[in-house]
């Protein structure tokens, strides 16, 4: 039993270890990088580097790899055992110790950006005002109902329980507190509602003349609109209301169940913000004689509670506040004619760890300095003992 | 990092390779994981599936429109329907008895009262399906086997609603819409324009001797259609007339252009100067002026089309032109370098391209050029667009130009 475990113990700490995994790591990078040619960067980035297990295609072989997820985490504790618990002299081992805490610092950032961070853009015109922001790849269907004081409240679900629902067999969605089931089917994640004529004919249901096409999928995901067959079955009577639902859709498909209005919509997945952001003013400058635009900031108001003040955005200084950081990232409609009113888009990071980075480079640093200082202490005083 | 050792003092390998051998079953199952199926767990599938977060909004009731129709949520502007009906224009033919029309069919008839016989027309938003994939469906009905893309391009051609329609000519066996109908004989006549705008096709099935017989009937009724929209357009020869042997026109406007009635817009009236050898041409759907220069095979055309907006943006559209010569689509750069002129006290953006033209509809030009103009106005796009064969738009840039130039709004 002992030896099992010094074997096992031996593994996670072992420098074989560690150049294994740094070699996966090298190795999904290069091949990341060359799938980009087929692929968006959004599902590369989720294949190989926010996974743990993969298949990489090499003609009809289907190869399977380590995900960077599984590498990092290998790696965080083959640093953590070998690195630092097992460490020996770790006196004179000081500055290496510390930069063992840096590297593993650094992979901690990457676990918390990964598992408690979001991300997405914020887009509106002067005048408007907003208190979420909302992905730019994934979807939720959100129940909506009015709650009697003019606000609303939403029951939300996440693209996990419908992405999967591509078949003609509905899949059954559930909740205690809601008056009816929904039953989702055909799902498309790039479609386009389309009106039936009578020169052709769909496999798909036509509901109210229209129905959903799919449309070929687009290695860019944002730029995707996906779509899914519903049927709202009421608890009370089972009476059936069929409908479809587009990312792109102008209003929310409403029912009424039980005397209630309820509002149903596909969309981006939408993030609440701890504060409102107003924007005030617009302003873009092109380059002499072009419409290319050379510089392009956003005016804002941003109100927590009873307090506001104004706040510049602009390229290469973002608004920090409360964890959140708003960049300012482009602006639109594109072309537009001089005089057009013009929107503002901000892209929105919430990341816990957004400092850590820094912190990590700081320790990292620190504890080269003081290897290699005394390194060089060493040196200096066998060269004086030396010359003596 | 193993005994108190750092990476940097180590050979990369060295350490591995004595370990190997005691290491091996563990760095196996790490390689080994995926086939033993350490897959992400997914919810299960034929089960239900919780709805478990909620959250109350700072959206308020009145951001919502209640009970928005399908049209209304996705944007959709219904072009067929009853509706529409009313906007059709024709001279049913003597004999015939006309139908009521429903939303498919905006034009309904019994050929000359014999209920075997029928012939309609229908009016789709877009193109419909498309060309080819409507013939070989007419096709199927009449129990025939499809025909290829090219056999459908090369089909004759008649002129049906303003435009160039491909005209088919079938004889089999008539199985009906559903195939649960059964006509030996049968003989099918059809129309079909196909445009991205909207397409039209109008249809006459039954016993082929009575088809036969009625084909010049059908051909005046195919000529007789028009929308409300190009009722009491000039025609050409109207057009033709009051540029030749007007001499009002000729003493007002010396030089080749001549000042045209302006045209009714629904952003008001658009004036134009016609440039020497362009003749009216009927009007068309989502155009608002049309002309043809050269004659028979070799016959350009130009229209103007309005749309609101930016109309998808300026390179968007000058690409999807240049996709439809086979011409790449034009860098950053190129598109700044194309040249500017004013329209409308604006600047207008010109293009000019070679190649093979493949429009929307299946037509197709080889050693054809594009000569476009687009200006973006405050709310609304104006697009000048030029199709034709080389050697006929050959000496025709400037007048392009000038009639471009000449283009203004008025009350």
């Amino acid at each position: 039993m002992r030896t099992i475990l010094n074997r096992i113990s031996n593994f996670f700490g072992s420098i074989g270890l560690s150049c294994v995994l740094l070699i996966f790591l090298a190795l999904l990078t290069w091949l990341g990088t060359l799938e980009q040619v087929n692929s968006g960067l959004y599902e590369v980035q989720k294949k190989y580097f926010e996974s743990f297990i993969l298949f990489h295609d090499v003609g009809p072989l289907a190869i399977p790899l380590p995900g960077a997820h599984l590498v990092m985490g290998l790696l965080f504790v083959n640093l953590l055992w070998g690195g630092m618990v097992k460490l020996r002299n770790r006196g004179s081992m000081a500055g290496i110790l510390t930069t063992h805490i840096g590297i593993a610092l650094l992979l901690l950032a990457g676990f918390v950006k990964t598992a408690f961070s979001d991300d997405g853009h914020l887009t509106f015109f002067e005048g408007e005002s907003a208190s979420f922001y909302q992905s730019y790849y994934r979807t939720e269907i959100a129940i909506i109902h009015p709650t009697g004081d003019g606000g609303t409240a939403e029951y939300l679900i996440p693209q996990e329980l419908f992405v999967d629902a591509t078949g003609a067999r509905p899949t059954r969605l559930i909740s205690d507190e809601l008056p009816f089931d929904l039953e989702l089917r055909l799902y498309m994640p790039n479609s386009m509602p389309i009106p039936k004529g009578p020169n052709f004919e769909v496999a798909v249901p036509v509901i109210d003349g229209v129905f959903l096409r799919a449309e070929a999928y687009n290695k860019q995901v944002e730029a995707n609109i996906s779509g899914v067959y519903l049927t709202v079955v009421e608890k009370s009577s089972g009476a059936r209301h069929e409908g479809i639902l587009w990312g792109r859709a102008a209003q929310p498909l409403t029912v009424e169940v039980d005397d209630k209005a309820w509002a149903i919509d596909l969309r981006k997945e939408r993030y609440p913000l701890p504060f409102s952001i107003e924007l005030l003013k617009f302003t873009k400058e092109d380059y002499p004689g072009m419409t290319m635009a050379r510089t392009f900031e956003s005016d804002v108001i941003v109100t927590e509670g009873p307090s506001s003040r104004a706040v510049n955005i602009r390229m290469n200084e973002p608004l920090r506040d409360q964890g959140y950081v708003l960049y300012q990232s482009s602006w639109g409609p594109a072309d537009a004619p001089a005089g057009t009113p013009l929107f503002s888009t901000l892209s929105v990071v919430r990341n816990p760890a957004d400092q850590y980075p820094l912190y990590a480079c700081i320790v990292i640093a620190a504890g080269l300095i003081i290897h290699f200082s005394r390194r060089l202490v060493g040196y200096i005083q066998q060269q004086m003992r030396t010359a003596q | 990092m193993q005994n108190g050792k750092c990476l940097s003092k180590l050979s990369p390998f060295a350490p591995l390779l004595p370990s190997w051998s005691a290491q091996r079953p563990l760095l196996l199952l790490l390689a080994a994981a995926p086939l033993l199926g350490l897959t992400a767990c997914g919810p299960a599938s034929g089960e239900p599936r919780l709805i478990e977060e909620w959250r109350s909004t700072a959206l308020l009731e009145e951001d919502f429109k209640w009970n928005a129709s399908t049209a209304e949520r996705f944007r959709l502007r219904r072009t067929s329907g009853p509706s529409q009906a009313s906007s059709v224009h024709y001279e049913t033919p003597a004999g015939w008895t006309e139908l009521p029309k429903n939303s498919l069919r905006q034009a309904n008839f019994l050929v000359n009262g014999d209920e075997q016989a029928e012939c309609y027309l229908t009016v789709l938003p877009g193109t419909g399906g498309g060309l080819v994939a409507n013939i070989n469906r007419w096709r199927k009905q009449m129990s025939l086997e499809p025909i290829s893309d090219a056999d459908a391009m090369a089909l004759p051609r008649s002129d049906f609603y303003g435009g160039s329609a491909s005209r088919v000519d079938f004889v089999g066996t008539w199985s009906g819409m559903s195939g649960d109908q059964s006509g030996e004989g049968f003989r099918l006549v059809g129309l079909l324009l196909v445009d991205e705008s909207a397409s039209k096709f109008l249809k006459m099935v039954g016993p082929a001797s009575l088809i036969g017989a009625a084909i010049p009937a059908f051909d005046a009724l195919a000529a007789s259609f028009h929308s409300s929209e190009s009722h009491g357009a000039p025609k050409e020869s109207h057009a033709e007339h009051s540029h030749d042997d007007d001499p009002h026109d000729h003493a007002a406007h010396a030089g080749d252009a001549k000042t045209e009635q302006p045209v009714a817009t629904n952003d008001g009236k658009l004036s134009f100067e016609t440039p020497d050898g362009w003749s009216r041409a009927p009007d068309r759907q989502m155009r608002e002026v049309t002309f043809t220069v050269g004659a028979d095979a070799d016959q350009a055309e130009c229209y103007v089309a309005l749309l609101g907006g930016t109309g998808g943006g300026i390179s968007a559209n000058m690409n999807r032109w240049r996709q439809q010569m086979g011409a790449p689509p034009l860098s950053e750069a190129e598109f700044q370098a194309l040249e500017r002129i004013e329209m409308f006290g604006r600047e207008g953006i010109l293009l000019e391209v070679d190649g093979s033209f493949s429009g929307m509809a299946g037509e197709a030009v080889s050693d054809a050029r594009l000569y476009g103009a687009v200006c973006v106005l405050s709310d609304r796009s104006v697009f000048v667009k030029m199709i034709g064969p080389i050697s006929t738009l050959e000496g025709q840039r400037d007048a392009f130009r000038s009639f471009c130039e000449s283009l203004s709004f008025g009350e």
